[in-house]
């Protein structure tokens, strides 16, 4: 397919944007490069001379820009993204353990704003222009003014704090201990949930007011079936496809809302160990992190928009 | 053809638009001189290229091909400002007055914004000079100056946009429907006013219309057009009275109080106009009209003079049928 | 974007996407603007005021820690209450709006600066204007908005300035659209056509005929895109990588307030209330007026 072609071709400037602008983040600091990076956050000494020397090298400082470029690429590609100079961790394997928390966090978020969206959606719909369709759609629109460190704070202090049902913060790892590892979740994918479920509850409640209006739900009535087993198979299928669309369109918002998260609920994800290096002010991982999410932004996106062509011809026509 | 007195001839002229990537000529060929203080009817059904002809008189957008001589000099060989000079000559009125004045100006800015386009810095004068043109086209200065379009109904718009067309005192008006927005009541007013203002200003107009009875009483020659190509050209009365082509005739079977008046008047048109992406061979007309025959089909009828400064596309003419 | 060729992703990757579609789904069209309206006008003025008068009205100061009156509740002293550390939160929420209300207010007019150029120039000249401009807008949408806002407070310092900067890149895009989808549908009216046949320029067209037009819904929309700088600025400040201590802000209130939730849940739920009403009154508002003002944006 000539689509697919072109948005992949597509890829590899916005790919070499990304990375030289990920690149070049080193050289916003102010003064030298290298002072800046080993310069201890706290008692501001910068290092032996050595150790100058011997980074300078490795950032091939001494080079011209784009020989810089093209070999922090080369190690890019191949997995090597550098290495801490807070805790001389390789920032590849910090990625590597980090991940897998951030998706737990992503899916069961994701999982939850899907299973609040679809029975509202479709009461909403079912009843649509009702009192009651009206008020969830006013919460809706209110709840979409949340932004989500509001929704976790209100989340941990009513959750957590004055019903005691849930830890705030707090993390364990699935293999020592599932349920407390999942207990873990709930809040932080409940908050991430809230603010996600109205979009797709919205695209629902339309789907469902027009598929009630089709000609062969008044048959399939008049066959004897009832409305939910109808609403379940003709309004919640054509609705798979938005969704889909809409998994992809919140993908930035979910980066956000995970980065968030992570840090209010202490959970070592990706985001967290961005805030973290930020705060321990770790130029290298920061710059590492940075790199890493913005290529997995644009890939994702681009998967999303070939998978839309995919179910949707008409988009790979108008290109 | 070529009329010394012309001032605006048309040679050859085609402009071709892309529609969902296909190229096409929407009009093709058209070749015609309006003489000055003349008024010269184009008429045609909407979609054969009428507004095209219009706008490629302006340049806007410039024909494709062919050549558009105004005041016995090349359009298309002028350069940026000589063009400028030359569009306060050659004016266009449109068919929705509403769309066509800016609805966040007030009228005395909107009719005043070629002198300020000209150059004209004397702010004095130019109210002096909107406040004289608005009286001529019979809108209250006092009461309409400082209001803004959507305060008018849209009579009183198209007398705006002809004010606004006046303002430089062109030569020609291209008039694309300037009626056919309004209200048959408020049609002949302004029709009254653009032949009065003709009169007063000394301009050649081009009136551009679907109907031929709006055409009638205001134009000298007709010219009538099928799918961007000319299918006849006379004098008006002698259009009227005695249409050369099948689809001049058909067109005028629809007008009840003309259909009376032509000699040959055949029967209302019938049928799709075919897409100008692909038009029929031969007589473009050859699928709708009523004498077609197997020469139609093969040969493209030429544009020729069948009588003084008639002139008829088609092989089988009805005034030549008749005798 | 450019000639209908235009990629899901940009119009997907919208910072604003989602809750713009909530947003035009919601409202029965009515021309009045209503009570709900006036309420959130009038609560955004009043903050709005209460900002300014900082500059001139005796608030009590905002860093000045009272031991004696730690975590205190309304009185008459403290309106509100205090902190955890005896600082009065009345004062410290109206100044914390300080720096929301600068970015909200700053941000968006240089976003809209050079998004209608880019979007009144890609919609006039179409073309390959209009596939340059696209490619800039793609590049900007390239990057997740926090994470290059965090980059570049990180990097290039966590000033005021870089804070606007930063967001203003981000609601470049959404002003960029909403002026060339409007320009589009100007552009199309015979008012141009008749500005042409005069022999006016391009950029006298742009300016006199097209601009007064497109401006309309444009400012309508700068509400949300408002709304939008508000949500960034205090994501960004609650992370702790915004404008660094001492100055107030709201989002870092809230985040200081959290290792208090039990003890006094005050300090960080008055300014998420405060967050919540300012950017709630903010959509609500320019949902109202973009109903009103725009052609469909969406008609990308
Ligand atoms: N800008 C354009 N792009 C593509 N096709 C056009 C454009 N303007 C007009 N056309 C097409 O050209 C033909 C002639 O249009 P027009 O001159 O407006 O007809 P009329 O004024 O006689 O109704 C029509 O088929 C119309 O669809
Ligand atoms: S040439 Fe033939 S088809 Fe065309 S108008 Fe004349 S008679 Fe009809
Ligand atoms: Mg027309």
């Amino acid at each position: 397919m000539a689509y697919l072609r072109l948005k992949t071709l597509h890829l590899i400037p916005v790919f070499f944007l990304v990375t030289f602008a990920s690149f070049m983040m080193l050289d916003l600091l102010p003064g030298d490069t290298v002072d800046a990076i080993l310069s201890d956050a706290d008692t501001g000494e910068i290092g032996s001379m050595e150790a100058r020397e011997a980074l300078r090298k490795e950032l091939n400082l001494d080079k011209p820009l784009i020989v810089r470029y093209a070999l922090w690429l080369g190690n890019m590609v191949q997995g090597d993204l550098g290495r801490s100079y807070v805790t001389t961790q390789p920032v590849t394997e910090a990625l590597v353990q980090r991940i897998p928390v951030s998706l737990e966090l992503m899916i069961m978020s994701q999982i939850l704003a899907i299973a609040m969206a679809i029975p509202i959606g479709i009461y909403s719909g079912y009843h649509g222009g009702s009192t009651v369709d009206r008020g969830i759609s006013a919460f809706a629109f209110g709840v979409l003014s949340i932004p989500v460190f509001v929704a976790g704070t209100v989340y941990i202090w009513i959750f957590a704090i004055e019903l005691g049902w849930l830890p705030s913060s707090g993390h364990t790892d699935f293999s020592e201990d599932p349920w407390g590892n999942i207990k873990g979740f709930i809040l932080p994918a409940l908050t991430l949930a809230t603010i996600e479920f109205p979009i797709l509850m919205r695209v629902l409640r339309v789907d469902v007011i027009s598929t009630l209006q089709e000609d062969y739900i008044a048959l399939a009535k008049s066959k004897g079936m009832t409305t939910w087993y109808i609403l379940f198979h003709h309004a919640l299928r054509p609705s798979s496809f938005t969704f889909v669309t809409l998994l992809g369109l919140q993908i930035g918002q979910l980066i956000t809302g995970t980065v968030v998260i992570e840090t209010l609920f202490s959970i070592p994800g990706v985001g967290k160990l961005l805030i973290d290096s930020v705060d321990t002010r770790d130029e290298i991982m920061v710059q590492g992190v940075i790199t890493f999410i913005a290529i997995v932004y644009v890939v994702v996106n681009l998967l999303v928009d070939l998978l839309y062509a995919v179910l949707d011809p008409r988009v790979a026509r108008r290109a | 053809m070529n009329a010394l007195n012309a001032l605006l001839s048309i040679e050859d002229m085609t402009v071709e638009y892309t529609n969902q990537g296909q190229r096409f000529a929407a009009i093709s060929d058209i070749t015609i001189d309006i003489a000055e203080g003349e008024t010269l009817g184009l008429v045609g059904e909407s979609g054969c290229g009428k507004s095209t002809t219009g706008r490629a008189i302006i340049q806007l957008p410039a024909p494709t091909m062919g050549k558009v001589t105004f005041e016995g000099r090349d359009l298309s060989e002028l350069n940026h400002e000589e063009m400028r000079q030359v569009r306060r000559r050659l004016q266009i009125i449109f068919q929705d007055p509403v769309s066509s004045l800016n609805p966040r100006r007030k009228v005395k800015d909107i009719v005043a914004e070629p002198l300020v386009i000209a150059g004209m810095k004397d702010a004095a004068e130019r109210e002096r000079r909107v406040r004289e043109v608005l009286e001529a086209v019979g809108v209250d200065p006092d009461t309409a100056m400082d209001r803004r379009p959507h305060q008018f109904s849209g009579g009183q718009c198209q007398r705006i946009c002809v004010a606004r067309a006046l303002i430089m005192e062109p030569k020609l008006i291209v008039c694309d429907e300037p009626v056919s927005a309004l209200d048959v009541s408020v049609q002949a007013q302004i029709l009254n006013l653009l032949e009065d203002m003709k009169e007063r200003y000394g301009l050649t107009l081009l009136f551009i219309s679907h109907d031929l009875a709006v055409v009638k009483n205001i134009s000298d020659r007709v010219a009538v057009m099928y799918l961007g190509k000319f299918c006849e050209l006379a004098d008006s009365a002698r259009i009227y009275e005695a249409p050369a082509h099948p689809y001049t005739a058909g067109l005028m079977a629809t007008i009840p109080d003309l259909s009376t008046i032509g000699a040959d008047a055949g029967p209302a048109l019938i049928g799709e106009i075919p897409s100008p992406l692909n038009p029929p061979s031969g007589c473009r007309f050859r699928t709708r009209c009523p004498h077609a025959q197997e020469r139609c089909a093969a040969e493209e009828p030429e544009f020729r003079q069948i009588e003084s400064g008639h002139h008829v596309a088609c092989h089988f003419p009805l005034t030549e049928q008749g005798s | 974007m450019a000639n209908g060729t235009s990629s899901p992703l940009i119009s997907r990757l919208w910072p604003f996407g989602k809750r713009e579609e909530i947003v035009s789904a919601r409202i029965e069209d009515q021309r009045r603007l209503g009570v709900i309206f006036w309420l959130a006008t009038s609560w955004i003025l009043l903050i709005l005021a209460a900002t300014i008068s900082t500059n001139f009205l005796p608030f009590l100061d905002p860093l000045e820690q009272d031991y004696a009156a730690v975590n205190d509740r309304w009185g008459a002293q403290y309106w509100v209450g205090t902190d955890h550390l005896g600082r009065d939160m009345f004062s410290r929420l109206i100044h914390g709006a300080g720096i929301s209300f600068r970015v909200a207010f700053t941000s968006p007019f240089i976003g809209m600066a050079i998004g209608l150029t880019l979007g009144m120039c890609a919609g006039y000249f179409r073309g390959k204007v209009d596939s340059g401009v696209s490619i800039l807008i793609d590049s900007i949408l390239a990057f997740p908005n926090i994470v290059l806002a965090i980059a570049v407070l990180f990097f290039a310092g966590p000033t005021i300035i870089n804070l606007v900067l930063v967001i203003a890149f981000y609601t470049i895009p959404q002003f960029t659209r909403v002026a060339r989808a409007n320009t589009l549908l100007y552009a199309q009216r015979e008012f141009v056509v008749a500005a042409r046949a005069q022999g006016a320029s391009h950029l006298r067209i742009l300016l006199r005929e097209l601009l007064p037009n497109v401006m309309v819904p444009v400012a309508a929309y700068s509400l949300l895109v408002m709304s939008f700088t508000i949500v960034l600025e205090g994501t960004l400040s609650f992370l702790g990588v915004g404008i660094p201590p001492p100055t107030p802000t709201w989002g870092r209130m809230i985040s200081e307030g959290l290792d208090e939730l039990s003890e006094n849940p005050f300090i960080s739920m008055y300014p998420s209330l405060f967050m919540f009403l300012t950017i709630l009154s903010l959509n609500l508002m320019g949902d109202r007026l973009r109903t009103m003002t725009d052609v469909k944006a969406s008609s990308l």
